[in-house]
């Protein structure tokens, strides 16, 4: 996953090609999270700063640019880790990963707060087909480790294989946070064709982010089929 | 439902959508793992926006909170979600203990009303935020509960619970929820318009309307007042009753009618002065009924 906030003197995992450097880096230590999610359980609140140092930055990016407002972003990291603090049972280590489960939440709460919020805010509306759209990192030059920037080249890559129509409406309903119904107004879209776009759209990300997505994912290709 | 289950978990379907999806979701386990694929693959989309570091002060907020904010212990079987997070700590800045950095809602002062931004972004949308007890995703974790006898769905039973629910929200909606279970029962999701937020529902019970108020704020009692409307297919709105919805209130209206008459559409209006008026001056919400 593209620039996971690993702790700053925490050594990369993995090659810097290959398969591996492809896996998102928050996977590098599925059992490290778990050690901080039981501590966290056990009340200890140092745990929860090391977790934040790991997920907080990819949470605030993803809020950010979600929520479009850095203050509304900082609400909603906020509420996503006392949320979890207050009662870690809600994540559940036999189900799925601790980063993907975190980044949902985080992905839901930015979503319902640009929803409810009342000022106006820039929704993403992705005029363009060339895929700058989706704002992945511009490259290993931007602000990124190396495998973060490999994992967003490759999620970029992925994104510009889509076709157009698929690509636009995952991104109003993923980044602009509209609903499908919303969608198919704002696209002239019917809501059917909407639907069966995103559902089309999201099976071939997985096809094509396997790689990255990884084993776990394998059941999708099958439901999606 | 394959489709629906990835609208689900791309969190992109209406408020009424959800909750068909949370009651498919109890006991299809394909679809469990079809959300959860997609959730896996979208969180790939999420981790590779630009990365922004978070201000320092971040961090420092949520510790010292966490700090002031104590532990839920780990229970064994909840059919419920606990509580809503944001109704202490985070939206409303009304942690006891006092939070070290104030929310948004504290260190500005919104405007009660959104303007349109949008295909479906009325004003409506607002007061979810400040509103324990108003919320959706309440109504459908309660309903996923009632459907299915307390089944956990698992991670997908468990996001929806973060999504603002509590216990006693919950069951304080069962009554109504029970009733919007049964096959057959004619009912209603109003929202200020399409693509709206679901703002209430309106179910038939033991032969009398009640009025599920998630989303109204309240009303003066003193001389303000909602209205509920019926709608035949003319489009000529027949006023029910009315009904009040208090600072706090949580669970359903009862709108005493004489009026037993079955209608296509609800609305609902927030009216000047205590009585219906021949026809609504401010429709807050609509909705078609289902069965």
């Amino acid at each position: 996953m593209a620039g996971i906030a690993d702790p700053p003197d925490r050594p990369e995992h993995g090659r810097a090609a290959g398969p591996a450097a492809r896996r998102d880096p928050s996977r590098r230590d599925d059992a490290g999270d778990a050690r901080l999610v039981q501590r966290i359980v056990s009340g200890d609140s140092t745990a929860l700063g090391e977790l934040y140092d790991r997920f907080g930055r990819q949470a605030y990016s993803l809020a950010r640019r979600i929520c479009a407002d850095e203050g509304l972003a900082e609400d909603v990291v906020q509420e996503v880790f006392l949320a979890f603090w207050r009662d870690p049972s809600r994540f559940d280590p036999a189900k799925g990963r601790f980063g993907t489960w975190l980044l949902t939440l985080v992905h839901h709460k930015s979503v319902d707060a640009v929803r409810r919020e009342s000022a106006i805010r820039r929704r993403t509306v992705p005029a363009s087909e060339d895929g700058s759209e989706w704002n992945a990192p511009p490259g290993p030059g931007a602000d990124e480790g190396a495998i973060g920037a490999l994992v967003a080249g490759h999620v970029r890559d992925a994104l510009d294989q889509l076709p157009a129509d698929q690509r636009k409406v995952l991104a109003l309903a993923y980044y602009g946070g509209y609903t499908q119904r919303e969608v198919a107004a704002m696209t002239g879209v019917p809501l059917g064709t909407v639907k069966s776009r995103m559902f089309t759209g999201v099976a071939k990300l997985r096809n094509l982010l396997g790689p990255v997505v990884g084993d776990a994912g394998a059941d999708l290709a099958g439901g999606l089929s | 439902m394959n489709e629906q289950t990835v609208g689900w978990a791309l969190h992109a379907l209406e408020p009424d959508e959800e909750i068909e999806v949370l009651q498919h979701l109890e006991g299809c386990d394909e679809c469990r793992r079809l959300a959860a694929d997609v959730a896996e693959t979208t969180t790939v989309l999420g981790g590779a926006v630009q990365q922004v570091e978070p201000p320092a002060s971040l961090r420092d907020a949520i510790l010292e909170q966490a700090r002031n904010t104590p532990q839920v212990g780990r229970a064994g079987d909840r059919a419920l979600p606990r509580h809503a997070l944001r109704d202490d700590v985070a939206s409303s800045g009304a942690s006891p203990e006092g939070g070290a950095r104030p929310s948004r809602s504290e260190r500005l002062t919104v405007a009660a009303t959104r303007p349109p931004a949008g295909p479906g972004r009325g004003s409506a949308r607002n007061g979810w935020l400040r509103r324990p007890g108003r919320v959706l995703v309440a109504a459908a974790v309660a309903l996923a509960v009632i459907v299915s006898g307390g089944v956990v769905v698992g991670q997908m039973r468990s996001m929806q619970a973060e999504r603002d629910a509590s216990l006693a929200q919950a069951q304080e909606m069962r009554d109504v929820l029970s009733a919007i279970a049964q096959p057959g029962t004619p009912h209603a999701f109003l929202s200020p318009g399409p693509g709206g937020p679901m703002v209430a529902a309106v179910v038939m019970k033991d032969g009398q309307r009640e009025v599920m108020p998630m989303g109204l704020d309240p009303n003066e009692p003193a001389d303000q007042t909602y209205v509920l409307w019926g709608l035949n297919e003319d489009g000529t709105p027949r006023a029910i009753g009315t009904f009040d919805v208090r600072a706090g209130q949580s669970g359903p209206v009862s709108v005493e009618s004489p009026d037993s008459g079955s209608y296509g559409t609800y609305a609902v209006s927030l009216e000047r002065g205590r009585e219906a008026p021949p026809a609504p001056t401010k429709v807050v919400a609509t909705g078609q009924v289902e069965t």
